[in-house]
């Protein structure tokens, strides 16, 4: 049995922290520099949370978030994700887990520009099922969305706000355990940036998604029930409120 | 593998092949296409000279096989009832008894020291399609005693070849005198004709009938018998079945007469397998440029499926396909283009050269191996990119690092 399917069966267990990272270290040798992107960064989030990860330009909050997105591998440390811990698994491992467990948004929308709405979402679902299954739910996805009349359109035909909603919803559609957002509203105008992260505050309030997001604005900060502020690739601040 | 898994790949490519931008697209089609006929028109055209070559040694000098003397005789005697012979024996369709004897002709002030065919007219139709090639007068009758059939080598003019050892520009209705051993005699030329072959363009035809006159001793005896047959290749049966009737002399088939031309088209061939080698290579490295190229801009797609939780294998064969479509695609276009336009152009403009005119000749193993070889180099070129890209880190994949 792979631990991708260990992790599966897990996902009852009663732990409270579904990521622990553990005195992750990385650094990024550009030429003769080297760049220490985390230095031995430990930090838990619990089922449920919305952690905002905040710091400047450089302070290594997009660093720390692909290293829990299992997009990336620290150089040291251990993030244990549902009580496992992910920097061991093999290639293949990782990209299961990716599928199946994890959800990503990226900064800017990646979609694929030669598939449509529908099919930009329907794509990580086809790999666990049939394609009429991957269709019924991306519909349903849209429809959630308010997207259903976009189905076909390409992402070039879609607004900002619509092309990040696809993004979502393409995060969404495995019913993964974690939410990762890279800086998800950048690219929007402050309307549809309010909508995107009206999603993630009904995300995670309402359907009970645990959401790790970063942003670098602090009025967007305010949904989050934990706040991690990096600096110089180090937690300078870690806080839980009540929002 | 899972089943669906299978089907991810297929429906990538479709959307990738049929919503990606046209001319990019028609560009890299177009492209493969061109390698392609590169590939294919090279060979046609040597296989077509040589082709050409070949069926002009057959049709316009020796027929299939040609009957010679036994080795300590100068003729073949009974010519007539061993023409017969070789007619009734499988395979044959045709055959000439041919006499050659030495001459000097004189047509002006010039004089020429060459050898005179003395054939049946008739007979040598079964056998050449000199009679299709009169660019001046008409072919030789039978009963002709004293007409002279000559070649454009011999007649001379302008334009031709051999023109400072010819005639310099004789026509048809003009006369020359014959002068052997035997007797001199006035001829008149009725045609001359013009196969486009220097050597079968060389020659001198008289009639046996006028071979009799000037030589009685050599009647019903010739120097050589040209045998046609029914198909190319069967030469060997045929001398064994002429053996088998009874046919005595030795025999050669046009491959062994072909001489200077046999050496000629071996180089041909020679050259064409080295052109074949830097045509594919040319196009291998034309294709792995183009693929390569593609899946490299494509490099953040390639991250982004990765980060959704694709698998790489997937990746590989969607690019791998992508790289089959175009390589079919290629072939598709440049087989329309290649025998839409190339060769029909070629049939009415051949390429003109001294042993004939070649137009261009692809046979089905050369055309599947080098559609082959396109396919084949642009699934490498598609694959070995892609294994690349889906090897990168993801997130250098995604920020085009």
């Amino acid at each position: 049995m792979s631990k991708t399917a260990t992790l599966q069966g897990e996902e009852n267990m009663d732990i409270s922290s579904l990521i622990i990272a553990k005195d992750l270290t990385k650094t990024y040798h550009l030429g003769e520099v080297s760049v220490h992107a985390l230095e031995h960064v430990t930090i838990d989030i619990n089922r449920g949370d919305f952690v905002v990860i905040t710091g400047r330009n450089g302070a290594g909050k997009s660093t720390l978030m692909h290293n829990l997105a299992v997009l990336d591998r620290p150089d040291s440390g251990e993030i244990i994700i549902n009580g496992h811990d992910v920097t061991k698994l093999k290639k293949y491992e990782r990209t299961e887990l990716r599928l199946q467990k994890l959800g990503y948004i990226f900064q800017e929308y990646a979609l694929i520009a030669e598939l449509s709405a529908l099919e930009n979402i329907m794509l990580p679902a086809m790999m666990l099922g049939s394609f009429k299954a991957a269709k019924e739910k991306a519909l349903a996805m849209l429809k959630q969305f308010g997207l259903e009349d976009h189905a076909t359109h390409l992402p070039s035909q879609l607004s900002g706000g619509q092309q990040q909603k696809i993004a979502i919803a393409r995060a969404l559609i495995n019913d993964p355990m974690i939410l990762f957002a890279d800086e998800p509203t950048a690219n929007l105008d402050s309307v549809a940036a309010k909508e995107v992260l009206g999603i993630f505050r009904h995300l995670n309030r309402d359907a009970g998604h645990t959401i790790v997001m970063v942003t670098h604005e602090q009025d967007e900060t305010i949904h989050a029930n934990r706040l991690v502020e990096m600096a110089d690739g180090k937690v300078v601040r870690d806080e839980r409120r009540n929002v | 593998m899972k089943r669906n898994e299978l089907k991810i790949p297929f429906f990538l490519i479709w959307r990738f092949i049929t919503r990606s931008n046209k001319w990019t697209l028609s560009l890299t089609i177009f492209l493969m296409a061109i390698a392609f006929i590169n590939l294919v028109f090279i060979t046609s055209l040597f296989n077509g000279i040589v082709d050409g070559s070949n069926n002009q040694i057959i049709n316009a000098l020796t027929g299939h096989v040609i009957v010679n003397p036994l080795t300590n005789q100068d003729y073949i005697g009974n010519a007539s009832n061993v023409v017969a012979t070789i007619r009734r024996t499988t395979n044959v369709v045709g055959a000439s008894a041919q006499t050659q004897v030495s001459a000097t002709l004189h047509y002006k002030t010039l004089h020429l020291s060459r050898p005179i065919l003395a054939i049946n007219p008739n007979d040598e139709k079964t056998v050449s399609d000199i009679s299709t090639h009169m660019i001046e007068g008409k072919y030789l009758s039978a009963n002709d005693t004293d007409g002279v059939m000559i070649g454009i080598q011999v007649a001379g003019g302008p334009d031709v070849e051999l023109n400072s050892t010819s005639f310099k520009g004789a026509h048809v209705g003009e006369t020359l005198e014959l002068i052997m051993p035997t007797g001199t005699k006035t001829f008149t030329i009725r045609g001359i004709f013009n196969t486009k072959f220097v050597n079968a363009d060389s020659r001198i035809f008289v009639s046996e009938a006028a071979l009799k006159e000037l030589a009685p001793t050599l009647t019903d005896k010739a120097t050589s018998i040209l045998v046609r047959i029914n198909k190319t290749g069967r030469e060997d049966a045929t001398i064994a079945a002429l053996k088998a009737n009874g046919v005595q002399g030795t025999f050669d088939t046009w491959h062994d007469a072909a001489g200077l031309i046999k050496s000629v088209t071996k180089s041909f061939l020679s050259i064409n397998v080295i052109i074949s080698f830097v045509g594919i290579l040319i196009a291998a490295i034309t294709i792995f440029i183009v693929i390569y190229i593609d899946i490299t801009n494509k490099k953040r797609q390639i991250g982004i499926l990765r980060a959704i939780g694709i698998k790489p294998w997937i990746i590989r064969m969607a690019y791998v396909l992508q790289s089959a479509v175009y390589s079919f695609a290629g072939v598709l276009v440049g087989t329309a283009l290649f025998f839409g336009i190339i060769v029909p152009y070629f049939q009415i403009h051949p390429f003109v050269l001294p042993i004939c005119d070649a137009v261009l000749v692809i046979n089905p193993t050369d055309y599947i191996l080098r559609a082959e070889a396109i396919m084949l180099v642009a699934l490498i070129s598609g694959l070995i990119p892609a294994i690349f890209v889906t090897r990168m880190k993801i997130l250098n994949a995604i920020l085009g690092k």
